[in-house]
């Protein structure tokens, strides 16, 4: 809602001559450069209007959108005082509204609306317009609905009845008094059941009635007694007054009932809203609650990353509404399209655009029961707040997601610089052996002593092996880090991956036993070769480094229903127990092995990191019996029917 | 190192780092082949065209072409033997440099004994079809497996090996090949045929059933060694 005191607000109803007043508020909204809104209000008599003062109303509302006005109904009791809360809560300047033609006995008591508007307005202009009936095709109702024969049934059959009790009371010996409260009673029942009509006619017949009856000379409408006069006088203005009283609490039961309807069903959004994340979920949530209280399929529509609207959600609804151009159209101009609205209105669902302070976001589509269905004042009312609570929520899941990206770009940032300052002394070590031991070799010259020359060849050999791993995991840290790779998954027996990782170690392993427990009825697992040999060649590179050279290091598989679990143990001191979370973080460096083990501290970070890109887990823990062992998981699936095996019988029958 | 008649084998390296190179002339003439070098891929194929060498060690990543684009040009007219020299994580190149024609490669950072190795292989695999003996020996005998394709037997183990039709036509492809690395796309070209390239499943599961059949440790192979992300390797064993 934009804020200062000029926005202006047009009352508009059902009468014809709504139309003017509307064409003349866009005109000065236009003028004043400012924005406008229609509203309407919706009391206990409104709803009671007729089909015909219905759709002028509806007319009204449709042109006042077309019009480029924000459109709201408001509910109450009174039209001057929404009108005026209204205004006060949102910042209204100018308030235009037609002359009204007001008649009866309220507007004679209570002034018209326009009068209560004027007296109430305070610091709010109140502009008063000359309305005027356009043509239209159809003919238009009158604003008061037909008398209801039931209503007025209800009031005769309470008269009869009080008529009745009253001539018992009589027969009784009561005095008038008591027979006059039995009218009453009469006159509050038609206006409860019946309305404001029936409650009028039941005091009118009440008052005939108990004259007739139980005034003398009986059975004549003549007084014989000026004492009867005052009573029957009383028992007018209290039957009146009561059966008013009566239908407005009828009405404003009704209101009350609607609003908690409507109120509950926002409440139900609202929840599913809360309880969903993610865009996807979010619009799922909003479609299931929405058809629910509409009982008709419905659809959130978001702009796609090629500005083009698309569905929210995956997969494509059976029967959702699909009306790509209303749609489009409601989105681009924020305004409501489709059935019985200004724009597409032979549409066959209802497309309200989403819109939250920062612009429309996207366009909510319930389908159409049946033509016009949704063009009530009450639902389209509903789906604009439907709208924009889906809308928020959306939004706030845009935000959520922008601040977990900058969050995560923070913590990467953090991470890679402290990640260099570790690298650049790790990279620095061996060179600096690197390069101290070239010179001395070079200032030794033909004079150096061959075994010094062999020991000092073998460190700048050793170091360079060092460098070339260090630097080989860092890279692949990279990799992992930037979040592009994904596993390139293909079907490979384990023996196959856990023999080329060995095959890499023979360096390192220098003779050293390692121990396989492999099954042999293991079934394929779905992998990335290249990523899982360097799980395990970091895994088994960790424990021959972190064990004594004469312990056997285990590597041991087992298949489970729907994954694969593989082990690499070892016999060295074990991790503290702090250390089984820690020894995963990147930069770790176990305090077990600190002084002959050096990296930088990545291998068991990059393992982590792979296993996790192929959906498995991975964990560390003591062996009973001393040492520490890795295990990792990898999920199993069906695998693959064809295994190339076609034309495969044995070799010596060929 | 010298060729049939007798000449020392001419070995042109293409290397635009020039440390790298004059390590790789030291190794190689230290094993008495004759070297020549070249820094960039057009000098290199200047000199490939003036005085064909009998192998080229080819760089991937050259200062102004691709050697991918050296490789190509070169095998459109010579069978001479390529090695191709790349990073670990690169295994994408190599696997496109061996499909394009290279007969191996190697990972840099390498040791002198491997280089020396695939040279020799690459050489005696290129001796052996010039002099129009086929594709590689008929006969394969290394510790306790021998293959003799004449006779179409194979044991292991110190027993005879009943192999499937397919499980032999793999091993035989392998044999004929000893040494050099082989391409999934390769295999299956050769042994399941055309319209099979996606099913890179194939050749790994018969190289399993393979080892089981035929090696001590099938989780440790000595003869069918895996260059995961690359292919397969059948050596002589160590």
């Amino acid at each position: 809602m934009e804020s200062g005191t000029d926005r202006l607000l047009v009352c508009i109803g059902p009468s014809p001559t709504s139309a003017k007043v509307i064409r003349t508020a866009a005109r000065m909204a236009a003028s004043l450069g400012v924005p406008w809104t229609a509203a309407s209000v919706e009391t206990g008599r409104t709803r009671a209007l007729s089909a015909g003062a219905r759709d002028a109303l509806l007319e009204n509302i449709t042109l006042a959108e077309r019009s480029g006005a924000e459109t709201v109904t408001l509910s109450g009791y009174d039209v001057a005082d929404e009108i005026l809360a209204y205004a006060r809560a949102h910042s209204v300047g100018r308030i235009i509204i037609g002359k009204s033609r007001e008649r009866g006995w309220e507007a004679l008591v209570r002034g018209t609306i326009v009068d209560r508007l004027l007296r109430a307005s305070g610091d709010i202009d109140i502009y008063v317009v000359q309305g005027a009936a356009e043509p239209r095709p159809a003919p238009q109702a009158s604003g008061r609905r037909r008398p209801d024969r039931r209503g007025y049934l209800i009031a005769l059959a309470a008269v009869i009845a009080a008529s009745l009790v009253a001539w018992l009371l009589h027969r009784a010996g009561l005095s008038e008094a008591n027979q006059s409260v039995v009218f009453i009673l009469a006159v509050i029942a038609a206006a409860i059941w019946g309305g404001l009509g029936p409650g009028i006619a039941a005091a009118v017949l009440s008052v005939l009635a108990f004259d007739y009856f139980f005034v003398p000379p009986y059975l004549t409408l003549a007084v014989g007694d000026v004492q009867y006069v005052v009573t029957l006088l009383v028992l007018a203005v209290v039957a009146l007054l009561v059966g008013t009283l009566a239908a407005r609490l009828r009405r404003q039961v009704e209101t009350a009932r609607m609003r908690e309807r409507r109120l509950e069903s926002l409440y139900r959004l609202s929840e599913a809203l809360s309880g969903a994340s993610g865009v996807s979920a979010l619009a799922l949530a909003a479609e299931r609650e929405l058809a629910g209280i509409f009982e008709s399929p419905v659809a959130v529509y978001v702009p796609g990353e090629d500005g083009a609207l698309g569905l929210a959600r995956a997969p494509e609804p059976q029967s959702g509404p699909r009306e790509p151009e209303a749609a489009a159209w409601a989105f681009a101009n924020g305004m409501v399209a489709g059935d019985g609205a200004g724009a597409f209105p032979s549409a066959g669902a209802l497309y309200v655009p989403m819109g939250t302070a920062h612009g429309t976001i996207g366009v909510l589509a319930v389908k159409s029961p049946r033509a016009g269905a949704l063009a009530s004042p009450e639902n389209r009312q509903l789906l604009a707040t439907a709208a924009t609570q889906i809308a928020t929520a959306i939004e706030r899941e845009f935000l959520a997601v922008r601040t977990r990206a900058s969050a995560l770009e923070a913590e990467t940032e953090r991470m890679r610089s402290s990640l260099l300052s570790s690298v650049s002394h790790d990279l620095r070590t061996p060179l600096a052996v690197i390069a101290g031991t070239t010179g001395t070799l070079l200032g030794l010259g033909e004079g150096a002593d061959p075994s010094t020359r062999q020991q000092l060849l073998t460190e700048v050999s050793e170091e360079s092996d060092r460098l070339a791993r260090l630097v080989e995991n860092l890279l692949a840290m990279t990799r992992l880090d930037s979040g592009r790779i994904t596993p390139a998954k293909e079907w490979f027996p384990l023996e196959d991956v856990i023999g080329s990782a060995l095959g890499r170690l023979k360096k390192q392993a220098r003779g050293r036993k390692i121990d396989k427990h492999i099954p042999a009825d293991l079934p394929p697992v779905p992998l990335d070769g290249v990523m899982i040999e360097q799980v395990l060649f970091n895994l088994v590179d960790n424990a021959l480094k972190y064990s004594p050279v004469d312990a056997p290091v285990e590597i041991s598989v087992s298949a489970g229903a729907d994954e694969v679990v593989i082990e690499v143990a070892d016999r060295g001191p074990g991790l503290a127990a702090n250390e089984t979370r820690a020894v995963f973080e990147k930069l770790y460096r176990g305090t077990a092995a600190a002084g002959n083990a050096r990296g930088a501290g990545l291998g068991l970070a990059i393992a982590q990191a792979i296993v996790q890109v192929h959906g498995g887990r991975i964990w560390a823990a003591n062996r009973p019996g001393g040492g520490a062992v890795f295990t990792f998981t990898l999920p199993l699936g069906a695998p693959p029917a064809d295994l190339g095996a076609f034309d495969d019988g044995p070799l010596e029958e060929e | 190192m010298t060729n049939d008649q007798g000449v020392p084998s001419n070995v042109l390296v293409i290397e635009d780092d020039v440390p790298m190179r004059r390590f790789l002339r030291a190794a190689l003439e230290n094993e008495g082949y004759r070297v020549t070098e070249a820094g960039k891929a057009r000098e290199g194929m200047t000199m490939i065209l003036g005085h064909p060498p009998d192998l080229i060690l080819l760089d991937l990543g050259l200062p102004d072409a691709d050697g991918m684009t050296v490789l190509r040009r070169v095998r459109e007219w010579s069978q001479v033997p390529v090695l191709v020299l790349s990073a670990r994580g690169q295994e994408y190149d190599k696997v496109e440099a061996l499909n394009e024609g290279a007969d191996d490669y190697l990972t840099k950072p390498f040791g002198v004994p491997e280089l020396l190795a695939r040279v020799r292989v690459a050489l005696r695999h290129s001796a052996r079809i010039k002099a129009g003996a086929g594709e590689g020996a008929a006969r394969f005998e290394s510790g306790d497996l021998t293959v003799d394709l004449g006779a179409r037997r194979v044991t292991a183990k110190g027993a005879d090996v009943h192999l499937t039709r397919t499980e032999y036509r793999l091993l035989a492809l392998f044999v004929r090949n000893a040494g050099k690395v082989l391409t999934h796309r390769y295999l299956l070209q050769e042994v399941w045929g055309p319209g099979c390239e996606l099913q890179t499943h194939y050749p790994r599961m018969y190289v399993a059933a393979l080892r089981r059949k035929l090696e001590e440790d099938p989780a440790d192979p000595k003869y069918l060694l895996t260059e995961q992300g690359v292919g397969y390797r059948f050596t002589e064993g160590t």
